[in-house]
């Protein structure tokens, strides 16, 4: 147990840190300078840093800038403010962002609960239906009535191979994939399928994944095109990421690829492994790379993470006194919650904007949509069953898009994230 | 460049903030952190191939940083001796914002470095006792026996510590 000084010490601590000044650019620089000056004392001619760089006598202490800015780091400057909102005192969606939340009966015409994976306006939404799920997705028209099943009718029936789990729509396609058992289920494929959202012509197969174990790729989206990567879930190093458009043809290898993993966020990749085992230490480091414009952000887990895992806006993760924490991409801003590591998780949204999970009260979960750019914060009513499901929301949609619930009436609730400006 | 050399800059590019930041806790000065940094950055380059198959180089830096200040201070120690002068009148934008401990940070200045080392690793880095002392090549009593000094010396400063003096952390 600490004591009071013992803890304001610690605060004391971690905020100077949080405050110092950044290193320069001169910073690197220093260090060359430095290890060339040792290595003239000790005379020994192993090459050395950057050999673009001049050589200057003697041990210069680079110029620091007190006050400087994280634009003057590789850092991406974070906009989020550093603070972590109450949770558990925060309004329902409806009430916190009403113009993103749409209204939808309990059910389709035929009586199925159905899923929303995605908003399409003109009051149609891409969604889910069947107990088990049918193998493709339906376009529901919540005026008219109609419903649109855009698979075929073998999908309908759900053969063993098949999900629409990952759901999405770009331009006038719908996207899904699936999985395929061959040789007797000894190996699988991921296939992915498009068709389009009038439901003419039929679903097409684009590309199959070989080899893919039975846990599908993370798929992305860079405006009318597809990418995914080669490691998946499965733990693998990726040693490059594709690009197919909608439309189908052949996948390319996206150049300069190599090393980074897809995580469930476009259009962004990691050369961290965001999916290893629960409690298992993380990289320290890793740099995020946006496949669209090239971008790279690189980022640091703070001294007291175990494990880490960062969008391009903030990092979470769990310290190694078993509390959930977040931090920005720097380090800077580290921030203890109040839960224990298995009482809360939170999962990046729309570019990093939100993060979408639960946390544990007495009550039982309850779901959190924070929005970090707004520093705004909206929350269910807890689950009676002290457990995180369907009872109290779902967070679906292509990486998070939409987040579904009902209203006291049994009528469905669908908060629509990515029209939230 | 060699691969080797691109590795370690990346590293250096990667980790430079981090370590600055350690340096600054440690020194309680922003120039001397960065000093700080740089030469066990400097030090960890020259030693980059045999450090990074042991897979921890951060370590090394921050080990190296750790030791580096403590030498300095026992150096600097009989500096004083001719007239150089300390660096506890110094300020920093960053100072203000710290000051909001009720003077704590400004409080750390007055630690010899020693003590101060064993407080920042304690309860920044959260290391063991036993750690530190492995650390810094100290016996574990000696560890316990600086930090106790050090929050003796802050409870004396007059920073409004509200409870009752603890020796250690019984780790």
């Amino acid at each position: 147990m600490m004591n009071q000084l013992e803890e304001d010490l610690t605060h004391t601590l971690l905020d100077a840190a949080d405050h110092a000044p950044a290193p320069d650019g001169g910073f690197l620089d220093g260090v060359c300078r430095r290890r060339r000056a040792r290595r003239r004392r000790r005379v020994a001619g192993v090459a050395g840093c950057a050999a673009v760089l001049t050589v200057v006598g003697g041990v210069a202490i680079t110029n620091l800038s007190p006050g400087s800015t994280e634009q003057q780091l590789p850092f991406a400057t974070s906009d989020w403010s550093g603070t972590v909102p109450d949770f558990a005192a925060a309004d329902p969606p409806d009430e916190v962002w009403p113009e993103a939340v749409h209204r939808l009966p309990a059910t389709l015409p035929s009586g199925s609960g159905y899923q929303v994976f995605a908003v399409l306006g003109g009051d149609r939404y891409l969604v889910r239906t069947g107990k088990p799920s049918a193998s493709a997705p339906s376009v529901f028209n919540a005026k008219t009535g109609e419903v649109v099943f855009l698979g075929t009718e073998q999908m309908r029936n759900r053969p063993d191979s098949s999900s629409t789990d990952w759901t999405t729509a770009v331009g006038d396609y719908a996207v899904w994939f699936g999985t395929a058992g061959v040789d007797n289920g000894r190996r699988w494929h991921a296939e992915i399928w498009t068709a389009r959202l009038d439901g003419t012509g039929g679903p097409k197969k684009i590309a199959t994944v070989p080899d893919h174990g039975h846990t599908p790729p993370l798929i992305g989206v860079l405006g009318d095109s597809l990418y995914w990567d080669e490691a998946g879930l499965l733990g693998r190093k990726s040693t490059a990421i594709y690009r197919l458009p909608v439309t189908g043809g052949t996948p390319r290898r996206v150049p300069d690829s190599d090393g980074y993993r897809l995580f469930g966020l476009s259009p962004w990749a990691d050369t961290a492994n965001h999916f290893i085992a629960q409690d298992a230490p993380t990289s320290s480091t890793g740099v995020l790379w946006n496949v669209e414009t090239g971008e790279r952000r690189p980022w640091v887990a703070h001294n007291h993470a175990r494990t880490v895992t960062c969008g391009p806006r903030i990092c979470t993760g769990t310290t190694r006194g078993g509390k959930y924490f977040v931090q920005r991409l720097d380090g800077t801003g580290f921030r203890e919650l109040p839960y224990p590591k298995d009482g809360f998780n939170a999962t990046p949204a729309i570019a990093g904007r939100f993060s979408v999970g639960t946390f544990e009260t007495s009550r039982g979960y309850v779901w959190y949509i924070w929005d970090l750019v707004d520093d705004k914060v909206a929350s269910t009513a807890a689950t009676t069953n002290g457990s995180p499901g369907a009872e109290n929301g779902t967070f679906d949609g292509f990486e998070g898009s939409t987040f579904q619930w009902r209203a006291d009436d049994g009528s469905v609730r669908v908060l629509d994230l990515g029209t939230i400006g | 460049m060699k691969d080797a050399d691109k590795a370690f800059e990346d590293f250096v590019r990667a980790r430079s903030a981090a370590l600055v930041r350690y340096g600054y806790v440690l020194t309680g000065n922003p120039h001397d952190a960065a000093d700080l940094a740089q030469e066990a950055l400097a030090r960890l380059g020259s030693a980059w191939s045999r450090v990074r198959r042991k897979d921890d180089p951060e370590g090394y830096a921050r080990t190296t940083m750790a030791r580096l200040h403590i030498s300095r201070w026992r150096r600097r120690r009989r500096e004083r001796l001719s007239a150089d002068l300390p660096e506890l009148g110094y300020t920093d934008p960053g100072l203000d914002r710290a000051e909001g401990d009720g003077g704590l940070w400004r409080a750390l200045a007055t630690l010899p470095r020693r003590q101060r080392a064993v407080l920042v690793l304690r309860y920044y880095e959260q290391y063991t006792d036993e750690e530190i002392a492995a650390l810094l090549r100290i016996s574990r009593g000696t560890v316990r026996s600086q930090a106790a000094r050090a929050l003796d010396k802050l409870r004396a400063s007059g920073v409004p510590a509200h409870t009752s003096a603890t020796v250690g952390k019984g780790r």
